[in-house]
Formats: C-alpha cells, sequence, structure tokens
C-alpha cells in the first residue's frame, strides 16, 4: 500500500475530511489530496504529525525501511547515542557540508525523494547521487563521533 | 539508536536549509555551476593530455630516419629535362579555361612566333637573353624563368618545350607535353568553350594581337537567376497553433484543424444505477430534489487520445432534478473537492441512453473545430 493510500486510510478511519486534516497540518486541502493519490509526498516533519495524529508508528506510514538502513549505516555501533544529541548534531553537521551534498542529502532524507526524483530535478545521474549521499553518510558518521566523543 | 531515530531527528534541521533544498530553481543554479566547474577541469586536463602528446609525438618526428637525399629525375637518352623535377614552372594545378574571352590571333603573329625555337631547359638560364625571347606559339605557355615574362601565357595542358620532339608527362594534369622538332606553323587558333582538361588556351600577345573580346550577352547573364527560390517541400507544412499539455501524456494533434479540445475534467460515480451516466454541466441549486444516496465518484482530466493518467476518488451525494426522472438524469454534490470540482455546487449526470431533450440545457457541448463546420 502506497503512503497515499495508508494516509487515506487512516484518515477515513479517523472520520476526518481532508480540509479537516489539512487545518491540523496547516496545509492546504489540496495538499493532502496530493498526498492521498500519490502525487507528492509529506516530509518527515510531517509525517511525524500525521503519526501523531492518527496515533501510530511512522513505519505505519511510510515505507521507512529503505531510508533507516540507509541511515544505519552513519550510526556508530560502539557509541550508545541519544536522539535528543543527534537533533542538535545535525543542522549543525549539515552546515558543514557543501551546498551541493546538502541539497542532495536533504532531499533525501527530509523530503524523502527518490534518487530517480532528486537525478530529475536536478538533472544529475543516479550514479552521482548515490555518491554523493554514501560519502556524507560517511562524513555524518564521522561527524557523529566527533561530537559525541567531545 | 536505529535508523528511524535518526530518520525522525531530520525533522529537527533548520528552515534556512530546509527553504534551500526545497527552491529547485536555486539548486539547479548551483549544480550547474558545479557542471561547468568540473567540465572545465576536465577540459584543461584533456587540454594537458593533449599537449603532452603532441610534445611526445613532435619529438618522435624530429627523430633522425631514413631519407633519400635526391629525388629521382626523369631524363631522356639525350640528357634533356622531360619534366618530373619539383623545380618545374609553378603553375596551378588546375588546368583554367577561359570561356569568354576569344582573342584572335593573325596566321602573321603565329608564323612569327613557329618560327622562333625555344632552348632547353637545362640552357635557359645561361643562354636565352630577353632580346631573343621567341613569340609565344597558339596553344602554347611560354617559361617565364627563360622568357622573363610571367603574363605572357595562360596555363595549358599543352606546353610546347624544348625541341627534341619527344613527349613527356605532365605532373599536374595527366595530358602531354609535346615537344616538336620544330615548331610548326599555325593557323588561326580556336578557342573552344567547353569546359574540358585538354581544351588549350590561346594566349595573349600584346605585340601582335589585337583580342576580339566576346562579352556575355545580356541573355546569356539572365539566364542565371538572381533569386533561389525555396523549396515548397521545405517550407513548414504543419504549424501547431494549439496550446500543448505541460504533462507527458502524448496528445494526438490533428494537423488539419485550427482549435481541438486538449483536455477535460470528467467524473463518473460507482453507483451501479448511475455509473453510465455522463457528466454534465453545474445546475442551479433550487432544481436539486430529493436526495438519493451517498456514493464515491472518480474524477480526472481525460486528454483528446482519450487517455486519463490521473483518477481521483472523491465521496459525494446523489440528488433527483426537480421534475426529471431518475432515469434520465440526477445530480451530485462532491464532499471532497476535485481539481476542477467545487463542494458547493451541484453537477448534472446524464443517462447517455436516455432522451436528453429535457436536459439539454445541462449538456456539455463536444467542442468542434472551426474549419470542419
Amino acid at each position: 500500500m502506497q503512503t497515499g493510500q495508508k494516509i487515506q486510510a487512516l484518515r477515513i478511519k479517523a472520520d476526518m475530511t481532508q480540509e479537516q486534516l489539512a487545518e491540523r497540518l496547516f496545509v492546504s486541502r489540496e495538499l493532502v489530496s496530493k498526498w492521498e493519490l500519490g502525487q507528492r509526498r509529506p516530509n518527515v516533519r510531517l509525517l511525524k504529525e500525521l503519526a501523531g495524529i492518527f496515533g501510530v508508528e511512522i513505519d505505519e506510514l511510510i515505507d521507512a525501511e529503505l531510508f533507516s538502513s540507509e541511515l544505519a549505516s552513519c550510526i556508530p555501533s560502539e557509541m550508545q547515542i541519544d536522539p535528543a544529541q543527534i537533533i542538535k548534531i545535525l543542522p549543525s553537521f549539515l552546515d558543514t557540508l557543501s551546498e551541493r551534498d546538502r541539497i542532495v542529502f536533504v532531499r533525501r532524507y527530509y523530503f524523502l525523494e527518490d534518487i530517480a526524483e532528486i537525478g530529475d530535478a536536478f538533472d544529475l545521474k543516479d550514479n552521482f547521487i548515490r555518491a554523493v549521499l554514501a560519502r556524507t553518510r560517511k562524513k555524518l558518521k564521522r561527524y557523529i563521533k566527533e561530537e559525541v566523543w567531545k | 539508536m536505529n535508523g528511524n531515530e535518526l530518520l525522525l531527528a531530520f525533522a529537527g534541521i533548520n528552515e534556512t536549509q530546509i527553504a534551500e533544498a526545497a527552491d529547485t530553481a536555486a539548486a539547479r543554479q548551483i549544480f550547474r555551476r558545479y557542471k561547468a566547474r568540473r567540465n572545465k577541469t576536465i577540459g584543461a586536463a584533456l587540454r594537458c593530455a593533449a599537449v603532452v602528446l603532441a610534445a611526445v609525438g613532435f619529438v618522435y618526428r624530429g627523430m633522425p630516419k631514413k631519407v633519400p637525399a635526391v629525388l629521382p629525375i626523369e631524363t631522356t637518352d639525350a640528357g634533356q629535362f622531360t619534366g618530373s623535377r619539383l623545380d618545374i614552372v609553378p603553375t596551378t594545378t588546375a588546368p583554367y579555361v577561359d570561356t569568354t574571352i576569344t582573342p584572335a590571333v593573325t596566321p602573321a603573329a603565329s608564323d612569327a612566333a613557329a618560327s622562333s625555337t625555344k632552348p632547353t631547359k637545362t640552357e635557359a638560364s645561361s643562354s636565352v637573353p630577353a632580346a631573343t625571347e621567341p613569340a609565344p606559339v597558339p596553344g602554347s605557355r611560354s617559361n617565364p624563368e627563360t622568357t622573363g615574362n610571367r603574363n605572357a601565357g595562360e596555363l595549358t595542358n599543352t606546353q610546347v618545350l624544348p625541341t627534341t620532339g619527344q613527349t613527356t608527362t605532365d605532373r599536374a594534369a595527366s595530358s602531354t607535353q609535346t615537344m616538336p622538332t620544330t615548331v610548326p606553323p599555325t593557323t588561326a587558333p580556336t578557342t573552344t568553350q567547353t569546359p574540358t582538361a585538354t581544351v588549350p588556351m590561346t594566349t595573349i600577345n600584346p605585340t601582335s594581337v589585337s583580342p576580339t573580346v566576346v562579352l556575355p550577352t545580356d541573355k546569356e547573364t539572365d539566364a542565371q537567376p538572381s533569386v533561389i527560390v525555396p523549396d515548397a517541400s521545405l517550407l513548414p507544412t504543419d504549424i501547431p497553433t494549439s496550446e500543448q499539455p505541460s504533462s507527458t501524456v502524448p496528445v494526438a494533434v490533428p494537423s488539419t484543424t485550427e482549435a481541438f479540445l486538449i483536455k477535460q475534467y470528467v467524473y463518473s460515480v460507482a453507483a451501479p444505477e448511475y455509473a453510465s451516466y455522463l457528466s454534465g454541466k453545474v445546475i442551479d441549486g433550487s432544481r436539486v430534489g430529493a436526495k438519493i444516496g451517498d456514493t464515491v465518484a472518480a474524477a480526472g482530466w481525460r486528454f483528446a487520445d482519450g487517455s486519463m493518467p490521473v483518477v481521483e476518488t472523491l465521496r459525494c451525494e446523489l440528488f433527483e432534478i426537480k421534475g426529471i426522472d431518475r432515469a434520465v438524469a440526477v445530480c451530485v454534490r462532491f464532499i471532497d473537492k476535485g481539481e476542477a470540482l467545487t463542494t458547493d455546487h451541484y453537477y448534472a449526470l446524464c443517462n447517455p441512453n436516455a432522451g436528453l431533450s429535457s436536459v439539454s440545457e445541462f449538456l456539455i457541448p463536444t467542442t468542434l473545430p472551426n474549419n470542419e463546420e
């Protein structure tokens, strides 16, 4: 089941109209309609809020496994890291990146876009985007280690 | 901590960072600059490589190799030069044929030319003073080295060379060079106007010839068109005038019409009794009758080729139309807003199998192109 269909199913289950859901999220009704039609995808922030509204985990809304498995390689296995610490570290890490790498990273893990979508948006090849993401994940891992050990 | 928690941590990034990534146009500029820089670097690297390769090739070419000291020279039995050397009188490589000027050479001048002899090539530099320059023979070319008169002759494939009567092969034109033992007397020369390699050119001797120049007539110049008429087949015949949809759905554009329907927003309800009913216009609220029930509708843009790439599912309510039988038409009000539908209006749904004269005001007519009416 696609994300849009899941959102629609959960909304109908919660007996809400698209307008009501849009009001709760401070977005337009058209955007909710586009989510449900699969034309657009909610970003991580809105997904978090949707999960809160419907009382579900984010895994029930999106197929987060792909993104999670990619990001799992950024977490140093030998360390215990507090999620709150990561929330503080992440914006400063993104500031250390070049514009190009930051845009690709945010598009991938905040807007949850596919690699093909990012490539189409910026006229880039998929292999290039994969290389940028892999390189940036390695940098994130190093950064987390340095910051947590401080 | 796991990947999910790290993913959720992205919800806390700065608005600036979000806005930067969301601004696709600005981000494209950044990537274009990056690509230009990268191509510049690659170009510079390739240029360096080319310079290095050129240098290697230059060094290689400069290395000593075996070269024959002297070019072979063809000579006759008498030891005379026959024209194979590279330092032969410089000529143009292609035979020049003038098709417009026909000078007339009098027999007297030609006899005077015929009575003289031309020295051999080997003797040219030492034995031929300017005063003994022979008058050029019609159809011949004088050797500037021996006569000192570079303009005295035009190139011809027939060359009169030293009086040995032997024939050699011209390097440039691959025609024969005749060397008569005596310079033959010539009659009035004729210069043909056919542009072939073997047509001899008559020479003009300013001292003895009164050339008759034949100028092209007006007719001849008018024969050449001054304006090039473009081939009609190259002119565009199908100039699209209609607005093209921005989607990637192909649109069958008829080539002979001026206007045509690109897309139309249509909907149909799921209720079996009314599923075949066709979408119609908005009707006034005062015409709306009793509610029939709730259902869902499938709505979307239908393109000229009949395709409907995106279909919305919308909740709706069905109502009767006052004075109209349900079997003819009903109306629908949408609960969920569609791309081209509101939640405040009532839209007609008409049965295409019924007589629709009573609901003709609700029907949306098909758009016809102007030139087909």
